[in-house]
């Protein structure tokens, strides 16, 4: 595979919030990137930094008491961190689109749909009213709200949640953005409504080629929509690989612990017990040396406790941070 | 625990016949009328078998926690019988629900909104000991908070600190600890894992279980995760707009599900195996949970359903039972069966 200049690639971002408890370590030292036309998964658990590896870049935690200590984050070879608030408007939406995951939150409930919906597309697309409605209706068409002229009218609370989801994709979709990151976006829907949008997400891939990273810590998410996954713990990346190596020949101890630990719908039940991970993420206040999961892992070794494992490949397009190879539990 | 031991003591703990629970809306400030009703449990029937995990599932707004909490006694059911243990449950008779609620008690879903932050934990837990009068004195009383943390993976250390200094696991572990300490025999579990974290999951559904096998306790275990549903209970009940779907034993109804929508709830999971997921077919529901306060006509399904005919509209379903412990809402499930009227 020849490889291509990525869209979107970060390189050596450390984060940090200054709190009235002392640092928190939020992401410390992370490098990834996003090929264009290519969907990118981070998964983790609550904590572990991976909405801040990509709100950082945008702008969009507040300094204070966030920090950026150093780190590059290059699209399109620009880098975003050096750049004005204004510019990085420009930005936002137009050239990377959001989406949160309680459209609630994101979405302003004394304004109507339509006066929310076309705001951006006037600010963005510079076209009137009368063709910014236009445009809010073919796509909120697109993304399967029927009735969409009448449905404008509404306030955000005479939306149901699957709906102000994909109201807020419609927007996104409407300035065409070439990067859509989504923020837990299917994380307070069910599962049926959460179906709708994942089919939707797919959709739009292969009509648009646009690229996307979507944050999540559900894996059965990941393994439907994702064709490069990151693996996040403690504020490190702990394993890098495509979709099916993933899952697949899993490489990071953390990695196959979580897979083991999901009871699978599609399985009768066969062990006694579920393979719980023991014990609970590290605090992100103090970072000690060494690797973040040696408390939890069961291949721990003493250089574990000693020495942070690099994120090493371990095979093509697959990297992953231990000091053990999983696959014989020898040190490599 | 295995499905076998589940299902050796037949007879049952909980028996839930024809309840509804709806709640008013009202309208006016001072001559307060109810305009109309939510119809959150609209006639449900069941029974909860001594020893076994009866799962309930369905969308958020299905009325699957005003099931639970109806059965408890803590909204009074607007018609219907509930008896837990052979005794009925009645809001209204104070002598009979202090006895209903040393037997049963309940797990809630949102770890950080359940627990007191001005009581110490010694408080939480000791609480319905204190309330049932079961313990000697004081001494005794902190010796069974003891005992209760330790069961449930805690150290006796945490007696005096407050639910903030905990993690949102530990914090559902302080929960257990409060609803396993008036030695209850039937505990309704509300969302007990939705708020944690997956690797914190599966620690606390082996907890719930080991609880199980210790003390054969009844369960009653409410949730969205399908997976999770699958893996702890023996019997699964499916529950759109207030209504039972179906009900059936968990492998049969993973595995022959009859009601379209718990086909289409089932092929909504995700799977997490990218292989495994590419050859699946998925049937995805058009729209939205229709409102409670106004549920379709007939069938209250069939606006989403795939399969629905003319008068699915105009007639109800009537609650069958297919085969043995397969029951169904549905008119189009074979053998076909249509109610005149």
């Amino acid at each position: 595979m020849i490889k291509q200049t990525p869209l979107l690639e970060i390189k050596n971002l450390t984060v940090q919030f200054h709190t009235a408890d002392g640092i928190v370590h939020a992401i410390n030292d992370i490098s990834y990137y996003v090929n264009k036309g290519e969907t990118v998964a981070i998964v983790g658990e609550s904590g572990c930094g991976k909405s801040v590896s990509v709100m950082s870049i945008l702008g969009l935690i507040p300094q204070p008491p966030g920090e950026i200590l150093h780190g590059e984050a290059l699209y399109k070879g620009q880098n975003l961190l050096s750049m004005s608030e204004d510019e990085l408007l420009a930005f936002r939406g137009q050239e990377i689109g959001l989406i949160f995951q309680d459209p609630m939150t994101s979405l302003n409930p004394t304004l109507t749909m339509e006066k929310q919906l076309t705001e951006a597309i006037i600010k963005h697309k510079e076209v009137n009213k009368r063709a910014a409605r236009q445009i809010a209706i073919e796509y909120l068409g697109k993304v399967g709200i029927t009735d969409a002229e009448q449905r404008l009218k509404n306030y955000p609370h005479q939306f149901s949640g699957g709906m102000r989801q994909r109201a807020m994709i419609a927007m996104m979709l409407a300035l065409n953005p070439m990067l859509l990151i989504a923020d837990e976006p299917t994380t307070a829907l069910d599962v049926t409504i959460q179906a709708q949008i994942i089919d939707l997400a797919k959709k739009i891939k292969e009509e648009t080629q646009m690229s996307m990273i979507w944050i999540t810590h559900d894996l059965g998410v990941v393994a439907e929509l994702a064709e490069r996954v990151i693996v996040m713990y403690a504020g490190e990346i702990m394993e890098e690989a495509d979709v099916i190596s993933l899952f697949h020949s899993t490489r990071h101890p953390y990695t196959m612990a979580l897979l083991q630990s999901l009871p699978r719908v599609d399985f009768r039940r066969d062990t006694e017990r579920l393979q719980s991970i023991p014990g609970s993420p590290p605090s992100c206040y103090n970072v000690q040396p060494g690797c973040p999961f040696a408390n939890r892992c069961s291949f721990v070794i003493d250089k574990c406790w000693e020495k942070k494992p690099p994120l090493l490949a371990v095979a093509q397009e697959h990297r992953a941070a231990c000091w053990i190879d999983v696959t014989t539990g020898e040190p490599r | 625990m295995t499905e076998t031991q589940g299902a050796s003591d037949n007879s049952p703990l909980v028996v839930v016949d024809n309840l509804f629970m709806h709640f008013p809306i009202n309208k006016g400030i001072f001559m307060k009328r109810a305009v109309s009703h939510v119809r959150a449990v609209d006639g449900v029937s069941f029974q909860i078998r001594q020893g076994e995990t009866l799962g309930v599932v369905g969308e958020s707004g299905s009325g699957k926690t005003t099931l639970g909490r109806t059965i408890l006694g803590l909204y009074k059911a607007t018609s219907g019988q509930i008896e837990i243990g052979g005794i009925k449950v009645d809001p209204a008779s104070r002598h009979q629900m202090k006895e209903i609620r040393r037997g049963s008690q309940m797990i809630f879903q949102d770890p950080f909104s359940s627990l007191n932050p001005r009581w110490m934990v010694s408080s939480i837990v000791g609480e319905p000991i204190r309330v049932h009068k079961l313990s000697k004195d004081r001494k005794d009383r902190e010796k069974k908070v003891s005992e209760l943390l330790e069961l449930v993976g805690l150290s006796s250390f945490y007696l005096n600190r407050f639910p903030n200094e905990f993690s949102g696991g530990q914090r559902q572990r302080i929960g257990i600890a409060r609803a396993l300490a008036s030695n209850p025999k039937f505990v309704v579990c509300d969302e007990p894992i939705a708020a944690l974290d997956v690797s914190i999951q599966a620690q606390i559904v082996n907890l719930l279980e080991d609880l199980q096998d210790e003390f054969g306790i009844t369960y009653l275990f409410i949730a969205h995760d399908l997976s999770m549903v699958r893996h702890i209970c023996d019997r699964v009940a499916v529950m759109y707009l207030g209504l039972l779907m179906e009900l059936a034993g968990k492998d049969e109804l993973y595995e022959n599900p009859q009601h379209p929508y718990t086909k289409s709830l089932l092929s909504a999971v995700p799977i997490p195996d990218p292989i495994a997921t590419r050859d699946r077919k998925r049937i995805v529901l058009i729209g939205d949970i229709p409102s409670p306060i106004n549920p379709p006509s007939g069938c209250r399904f069939h606006t989403r359903c795939p399969i629905a005919k003319e008068h699915c509209a105009l007639v109800e379903p009537a609650w069958r039972e297919i085969k043995p412990d397969h029951w169904v809402y549905c008119h189009e499930v074979e053998p076909k069966y249509i109610p005149k009227g």
